[in-house]
């Protein structure tokens, strides 16, 4: 009976993190820091740079050691079940490192076969307007296609659940308002997605809830609107501005 | 995971080893021009008793060496470095895949750099083998396994490109120098013999030396055993040190 209701239980809470602690020496990353994500939802992590964004994804996917906490991924835990958490969860980090010199087919076609049954990427090259840069060297394109090559790889399996670095730090607003398409529909097909960010504009136009992290404690959770209250402006940017700026 | 996956994967990074330089001069180029210039100086075209039949193993075996304390390494650690391991730490990608891959692909390198040095120790050199050429590439993959163990074994405890680079050198230089690859082990004086004798790669040419000139393995079970050794205590190694990402 616990098994079953285990498991409905995580039909809807698709991340759940508690108590999540990181210091890097003396400096701590992050503080305490608790929170769910549901299905379906996109939750955004905000905060400017330093505030321990990063450090709190990497810990919660366990690609980083916490110091303390307990993090659950679709019910399970992702440093003993990595492979079992992965096979259903989809990451894009900061940086997306690949080997020199591969090709835009290179890649995809390595990538699909650690999943199994293997997904079909080459409609998602269709998709992602990057068929053109099918013989491509990664390296050749340009920040914008790099980026939806990102979402495409950490998605190209039907994930349950996605995590987006600031996926759109450095692209031009058309580059941006693209890659933000490709996250709507992301939700619409049912998958959760977990994103930093620190444009509040995007945060905004995306997100249904959030967390903002300042020196690396959560100063405000809840709804967008939550968010907005909370730091008493017109709207996010403002409100950002006020709870960061104090 | 089958082994049409293990296939599209190796594939392609036997593609993208293709594609660099240093693999071109280090695993065909360099042990060709070696066995051509041994051979010119030493070589006595068809007695069948010659320096080239005596040292083959040493002449296939570079390739070996570039490819297990050079090639295999240096790429792990790259991929650690630039956060290629780390991506993959978030697919279902398990360590033994992602070794045994590069294991096959450098493998395969260096079976192609022994086989071209072959080719032309027949071609130029008249050599002919005595032995059994199938215990003969038993006992080239035994020392490859063993080689390249001791490669996994600096790719997972290397922290990071430069200190792998260091130690790969440290590993690669003395065994290329005196293990006979390059000076025919026969022509050193007795005391750098006996110092040389401690290197792996010194017994592994040894094996293949004595199973290509008609020996059984039970002649050479000396090195099978240090060979072994080394194989399953590296590997356990590499294993358990696995990291992802050192700065995690």
């Amino acid at each position: 009976m616990a098994q079953s209701y285990g498991k409905e239980q995580n039909m809807t809470e698709v991340v759940q993190v508690e108590g999540l602690s990181k210091s890097y020496g003396p400096v701590c990353a992050v503080s305490d820091l608790s929170f769910t994500v549901h299905s379906g939802e996109i939750f955004g992590i905000v905060g400017p740079n330093g505030a321990g964004k990063t450090t709190s994804i990497e810990c919660i996917l366990g690609t980083r050691r916490k110091d303390s906490g307990i993090v659950r991924m679709l019910g399970m835990d992702p440093v003993r079940d990595r492979r079992a958490v992965f096979a259903q969860v989809g990451v894009q980090f900061q940086d997306s490192a690949w080997q020199m010199g591969i090709r835009v087919h290179e890649i995809c076609r390595t990538t699909a076969c650690l999943y199994d049954p293997e997904p079909e990427w080459k409609p998602l090259l269709e998709h992602f307007d990057l068929m053109k840069r099918y013989n491509q060297p990664v390296a050749a394109l340009s920040g914008g296609e790099r980026q939806k090559l990102s979402i495409l790889l950490a998605c190209m399996h039907k994930p349950r659940l996605v995590f987006l670095d600031e996926l759109t730090t450095g692209l031009d607003p058309l580059a941006r308002r693209e890659v933000w398409k490709h996250i709507e529909q992301l939700r619409d097909e049912g998958t959760a997605v977990v994103m930093s960010s620190h444009y509040m504009d995007e945060v905004e136009q995306l997100c249904s809830r959030g967390l903002m992290l300042k020196n690396g404690r959560c100063v405000a959770i809840g709804s967008i609107a939550d968010l907005v209250a909370h730091g008493g402006g017109k709207n996010l940017d403002e409100s950002y501005i006020n709870v960061m700026g104090a | 995971m089958n082994t049409r996956k293990i296939g599209i994967i190796a594939k392609t990074e036997l593609v993208l080893s293709l594609r660099s330089l240093d693999l071109i001069l280090f695993g065909f180029l360099m042990p060709l021009a070696i066995i051509i210039v041994i051979g010119l100086i030493y070589g006595d075209h068809g007695t069948g008793q010659g320096m080239i039949e005596r040292n083959i193993g040493s002449w296939i075996s570079i390739g070996i060496c570039a490819m297990g304390l050079m090639g295999l390494p240096l790429t792990l650690a790259d991929y650690r470095e630039k956060k290629v391991l780390k991506r993959l730490q978030v697919t279902p990608a398990s360590p033994v895949l992602l070794l045994g891959v590069q294991l096959l692909v450098k493998g395969v390198v260096a079976l192609l750099s022994g086989l071209l040095v072959l080719l032309a120790a027949v071609f130029l050199f008249d050599y002919s083998i005595a032995g059994s050429p199938v215990t003969t590439v038993l006992a080239y993959l035994v020392v490859l396994l063993a080689i390249f163990s001791i490669g996994l074994c600096v790719a997972s405890i290397a922290p990071d490109s430069k200190k792998a680079g260091l130690l790969c050198s440290i590993l690669y230089f003395p065994m290329l120098l005196f293990s006979g690859t390059t000076i025919p082990f026969e022509v050193f004086p007795k005391g750098v013999q006996s110092f040389a004798s401690v290197l792996p790669l010194t017994q592994g040419i040894k094996l293949i030396n004595t199973v290509s000139l008609g020996g059984s393995f039970r002649d050479a079970m000396a090195p099978v055993l240090i060979l072994s050794g080394i194989f399953v205590v590296c590997t356990a190694v590499a294993l358990k040190t696995f990291r992802w990402d050192m700065d995690a």
